[in-house]
């Protein structure tokens, strides 16, 4: 393995467990780790605030959608033609 | 020894009340996630009556007490991928999933370290479309993985189930989804204006 990929797979590996620690995947004892390695090291930090923001910004970007309205009476509808389709 | 318990079985209008009571209150999460599925607007309303439609019919096989919005979830993912996977045939699909591991890492390292607080800032700009076009560029795959984890908060077991496939797999997905996406986020971003001079993840 050249030197370049030996830092290239660290890097990798660092930015899965950032992925980890964001998404809830950490166990209690990973998390104290990973907190403690965030605060004395500048890069991974840099690096956790930014895909920290990815997550929220999607989530910020897609968790106003509503359904149209209605479609709830039209899935009820279907589900009352389903019904009595069943009992003929 | 186990005796059956007989339980009184329950009347077609009973469970389709039940139904209506429980299932439905996840018809707003059902819709956002067709949308971010179909990516638009009326097949992402098929999608979901197709869905529960489905759901329906399966209702006697769900268990109560367990996930229900991972249930129904499974039934959309399925339904899209059998119904309208296939039909849907715009041009998009940036990228794909043979992307190396070193590449990921590659796009990490992309910006410098001075760059990190800018990309930040700049990325924090982009208006919620630029986010939501981006998504819908990502291979389905990704896309999917990505909402439940980002959008949803599911758990990568969850969402394996979801997607009956191995949780290495969702790892996976989710990560070149992420990596993809933020390409894209700093190009938009660079494209805008919000980052100067070398900014932005174009070579």
């Amino acid at each position: 393995m050249s030197e370049q990929e030996c830092c290239e797979s660290v890097r990798a590996e660092s930015l899965m467990r950032i992925y980890h620690y964001l998404d809830g995947e950490l166990t209690t004892t990973e998390i104290r780790e990973i907190s403690v390695h965030l605060e004395k090291c500048p890069a991974c930090h840099d690096e956790y605030e930014i895909e920290a923001l990815l997550k929220e910004l999607v989530r910020r970007s897609c968790s106003r959608e509503k359904a149209p309205l209605g479609l709830r009476e039209k899935i009820q509808r279907r589900i009352a033609v389903e019904q009595t389709t069943w009992q003929i | 020894m186990t005796e059956s318990v007989k339980e009184v079985p329950e009347t077609e209008a009973e469970r389709s009340a039940r139904f209506e009571r429980d299932a439905l209150e996840y018809l707003n999460q059902l819709y956002a996630a067709a949308l971010r599925m179909t990516r638009n607007p009326a097949d992402a309303e098929d999608l979901v009556q197709e869905a529960y439609a489905k759901a329906y019919a399966a209702f006697h096989q769900y268990t109560p007490g367990t996930n229900l919005k991972a249930w129904l979830y499974r039934i959309l993912t399925n339904t899209f991928i059998n119904n309208y996977r296939k039909k849907q045939r715009q041009p998009q699909e940036h990228g794909s999933e043979d992307i190396e591991d070193w590449q990921i890492a590659q796009a990490a390292s992309h910006t410098s370290s001075d760059g990190r607080s800018a990309e930040l800032e700049a990325l924090d700009h982009l208006p919620d479309s630029d986010v939501k076009d981006a998504l819908s560029s990502l291979p389905e795959d990704f896309r999917m993985v990505v909402y439940y984890a980002d959008v949803e908060g599911l758990p990568y077991k969850e969402i394996a189930e979801i997607m009956e496939t191995p949780i290495g797999t969702v790892m996976s997905r989710l990560h070149r989804g992420r990596r993809q996406l933020r390409e894209m986020l700093a190009d938009y971003a660079f494209d805008r204006g919000y980052v100067k001079g070398e900014g932005g993840a174009k070579k």
